[in-house]
């Protein structure tokens, strides 16, 4: 049952990876918006569909 | 929209865009015999139309009619072209953030962050729509005035944000904390659970003992780092003979942690690290929620802005922020613009409105040596005015400091809760003190029985609870549109008596109705170019009726008489619209040329949609009144379209407050400015319309106007706040005192108090969770 030992300590590992990667996802503004880049994806699509029916227009107004 | 002004020439045809109204360009074409500017048009207008939103441009229209920028607003965002002050407000080089108002779903997003295409000088727009932010880079020599105008021309209001010293910042950082500090307690408190199952279920001596260290090392975080804040706010409330929530839940923390040091140290199993992290837990967890919603009203609440303006011109012409002013700078002020500070005239006169701070529509006339306060507005003319007292120590600044902290020290918990909240733990103290002096012959049986007890029937659970439920209730209020300055004022609704209504604004709508206009066609563009002038509703009215876009005439002495009208030189003639002064439910209007009347209008003001229900519903419980600074004949008019028995008409805000606090309970219904002594006055304030900022430095509750019907649902909000109160309160009693009772006895170990505790807490829970299943209009009704 001595293993119980590594269990604990790899248990504890575990979990404090886990809340630093937390920590670094918060810092990093992972979660300062949870709405609107999920809407951005439709855009996206969108805009695929815009381009693909006319190309030519959509690329002379970006250049 | 730039657009419209300069390239209408070099466009192919000419023709405007159907579906953003500016002129077609060389990319525009013509499809199905509607012209487009470009495909993003195309395919906005034929998805809008798709999903037979066609109602769509018609209440856009009717919007961008009302909004329409004032000459004024054209140079909002001058002072971002200066130089020192656009530094002043950039995250990193050419990159600003901007606080947006009026994002409400994704396509205003789409809409924001595809304007950067058309903009001259914008690389890239991101929204943020959780925060209402937009983030924007752009080329070094880009006009931001223009830029942000045209974004505000679409009807979204912006202000940059500055990222050293904005509340924002602050409230941004402190949440983090929250977080941090929460996840901490969650990952200790996880573990410290998991290693104390095999304490319960009899592990090894060994082991055991090794576990038990662990859960000790575990919980050190939880003590110096997630609980420190409450520990440390526990001991300044006793310091200061006060009571707070956190009180008890540091009393049983702090003992509990001792003693499982000292049954740890003595190899004893009276170990609660399990149960205190757990508490801790819990507890950080209800309060982050509780934040949550209160940091919607902080984010509406930062109030300064939109009161004065950022940054103001000096006499030289130079802009200056207005946090930055100086006492003694020389400042030169135009019609339409805020005073930033106050200080007295230096030379110059003008009228000036000081509704906000007064609470009075009428003006003032200042010239050299008068003194003016922050938050004033010209009305008309001109003057320089030197700096006393920068914004910050003005009067207005004052007010508005006093009504932030009151709202970021307001503790979460209601009067009610908090009083009832005393009471539970000052009887569990005296109770775990008898317990002690009882058996104080066996000091260690003293100490566990009365630790025991102190455990079990620690009122943690009304304190996690109670937050619970006011935030449900909050959530669902906000959902109707009515937002509360705080919870407390829940407590308070059932004790109501007697409502006060204000009659223009929120009664009615405010809008005037055109029902007759006379005026010679040739005096239109006079007339209309007069009204264009004033922001009053009568002339707006005015405006809007003649919905057609004259040219503008060159105004000359153009005038504001108080309470009468407005008069004006136009083209070589003085022109007057003045209010004519008799008896009646509806409002005349007469044009005058040089003397001669020429015309008239007769406007009625509408009731406000779905008042007619609210009102009879009120009126089964309660007394309503109209107390108004409106003629009598229009407001006896509307006092019997709506069946209320009490009205007063002509009343100045100075007899509104008296008669409001001849009544012990009263509630007052107004719409914000010209009311704000009233709503201070009345038990309850309720602010119908305008902005919400504004509102909630005024008053208790603000309500959008059109979700005004809807102000039944906080009489039910307050009854189920009520009720689901006085259950889990039920619940706590029965619960500790029968636990107490058994702790008391010494059939409770400890031990298993430690379980318990986290049970009755958990119970709270699912009652109050299950209390609000199916919604809280369901449960009340």
């Amino acid at each position: 049952m001595e293993i119980l030992y590594v269990m604990l300590g790899i248990s504890l590992l575990l979990s404090f990876s886990f809340l630093l990667a937390f920590f670094w996802a918060s810092k990093h503004k992972q979660f300062g918006d949870l709405v609107s880049p999920a809407w951005r994806a439709v855009y996206d699509e969108a805009e695929k569909v815009n381009n693909k029916q006319n190309e030519g227009e959509q690329h002379e107004r970006e250049v | 929209m730039e657009v419209v002004g300069s390239s209408l020439s070099d466009s192919t045809d000419g023709a405007l865009c159907v579906h953003c109204g500016n002129a077609t360009t060389k990319s525009g074409f013509i499809k199905d015999s509607e012209a487009y500017c470009c495909t993003g048009c195309y395919i906005a207008r034929t998805s809008i139309l798709a999903c037979g939103l066609e109602n769509y441009y018609h209440i856009r229209d009717g919007l961008l009619a009302t909004t329409q920028p004032s000459e004024n607003s054209q140079n909002e965002f001058a002072y971002l072209n200066q130089n020192d002050i656009r530094k002043h407000y950039e995250i990193s080089e050419n990159e600003m953030e901007f606080f947006v108002d009026g994002i409400q779903c994704a396509a205003c997003v789409w809409l924001l962050e595809q304007l950067a295409r058309h903009l001259d000088g914008v690389d890239t727009i991101r929204v943020n729509a959780v925060h209402k932010t937009l983030r924007m880079r752009y080329e070094p020599m880009a006009d931001l005035n223009k830029v942000l105008n045209e974004i505000a021309s679409f009807g979204y209001p912006l202000r940059p944000l500055h990222h050293l010293d904005d509340k924002q910042n602050l409230m941004e950082s402190k949440k983090m904390q929250d977080l941090k500090r929460l996840s901490v307690a969650a990952v200790c408190a996880g573990n410290i659970m998991l290693l104390s199952f095999a304490d319960y279920f009899g592990a090894e001596a060994k082991f055991a003992q090794v576990f038990r260290l662990v859960s000790f090392l575990l919980i050190l975080p939880i003590t110096f780092y997630s609980a420190a804040p409450i520990l440390k706010n526990a001991f300044f409330t006793v310091r200061k003979l006060r009571f707070s929530m956190d009180l008890p839940i540091s009393l049983a923390f702090v003992s509990g942690l001792v003693l499982s040091l000292f049954s740890l140290a003595l190899g004893e199993d009276h170990i609660y690290f399990d149960s205190i992290a757990l508490l801790v837990f819990l507890i950080l967890l209800s309060r982050y929620f509780i934040n949550r919603v209160q940091e919607t009203y902080q984010q509406k609440l930062n109030q300064q802005d939109g009161l004065v303006p950022v940054a103001v011109k000096d006499s030289q012409g130079l802009f200056h922020l207005t946090k930055h002013l100086k006492i003694g700078q020389v400042l030169s002020l135009k019609p339409g613009e805020t005073f930033p500070a106050d200080g007295y005239v230096e030379s110059g006169h003008a009228w000036i409105s000081e509704a906000i701070l007064t609470g009075e529509a009428s003006k003032r006339f200042v010239n050299q040596g008068a003194k003016v306060f922050a938050g004033s507005k010209i009305e008309s003319g001109d003057l320089q005015m030197v700096v006393e007292q920068p914004f910050h120590h003005s009067r207005l600044g004052r007010i508005i400091q006093k009504a932030n902290e009151a709202l970021l020290f307001k503790k979460n918990i209601g009067s009610l809760e908090e009083k009832w909240a005393t009471y539970f733990t000052s009887v569990t103290f005296l109770l775990a003190m008898t317990t002690f002096i009882v058996f104080s012959g066996q000091w260690f049986l003293a100490f566990e029985r009365s630790l025991a007890l102190l455990i079990v029937a620690c009122p943690c659970a009304i304190a996690f609870g109670s937050p619970l439920i006011q935030y449900q209730i909050l959530l669902q209020l906000n959902k109707m549109g009515i937002y509360l300055k705080s919870a407390d004022v829940l407590s308070k609704i059932s004790s109501i008596t007697d409502i006060f209504f204000d009659k223009t604004g929120t009664l009615t709508t405010g809008n005037f109705h055109v029902l007759d206009f006379q005026l010679p066609k040739s005096e239109l563009t006079a007339i209309l170019s007069l009204e264009k002038q004033s922001q009053h509703p009568v002339a707006r009215a005015i405006v809007n009726h003649c919905n057609d876009h004259h040219i503008v005439e060159k105004v000359e002495d153009f005038e504001v008489i108080p309470a009468r009208g407005v008069r004006a030189k136009i083209g070589g003639h003085v022109y007057e619209a003045l209010s004519r002064q008799i008896e009646s439910k509806d409002l005349y209007i007469d044009f005058f040329k040089d003397q001669n009347k020429i015309g008239h209008i007769q406007l009625q003001d509408s009731l406000q949609p779905g008042i007619d229900l609210l009102v009879q519903s009120l009126a089964t419980n309660h007394r309503l009144h109209i107390v108004s600074g409106d003629r009598n004949s229009i407001v006896k008019t509307v006092a019997n379209a709506l069946g209320i028995p009490f009205w007063q008409g002509a009343m100045s805000p100075e007899q509104k407050e008296e008669r409001i606090n001849q009544v012990p309970a009263a509630m007052m219904v107004g719409d914000g400015i010209n009311d704000t002594t009233a709503l201070a006055a009345a038990n309850i304030g309720i602010v119908v319309g305008g902005s919400i900022e504004k509102a909630l430095s005024v008053a208790d509750i603000f309500v959008a106007s059109d979700q005004l019907p809807h102000l039944t649902k906080l009489w039910l909000a307050a009854k189920s706040n009520h009720r689901i109160h006085k259950r889990i309160f039920l619940f706590s009693i029965l619960y500790n005192s029968l636990a107490a009772s058994l702790a008391f006895l010494g059939f409770i170990k400890p031990v298993f108090a430690a379980i318990l505790m986290p049970i009755s807490t958990l119970s709270i829970l699912l009652i109050v969770l299950f209390s609000f299943r199916g919604g809280l209009w369901k449960f009340s009704t």
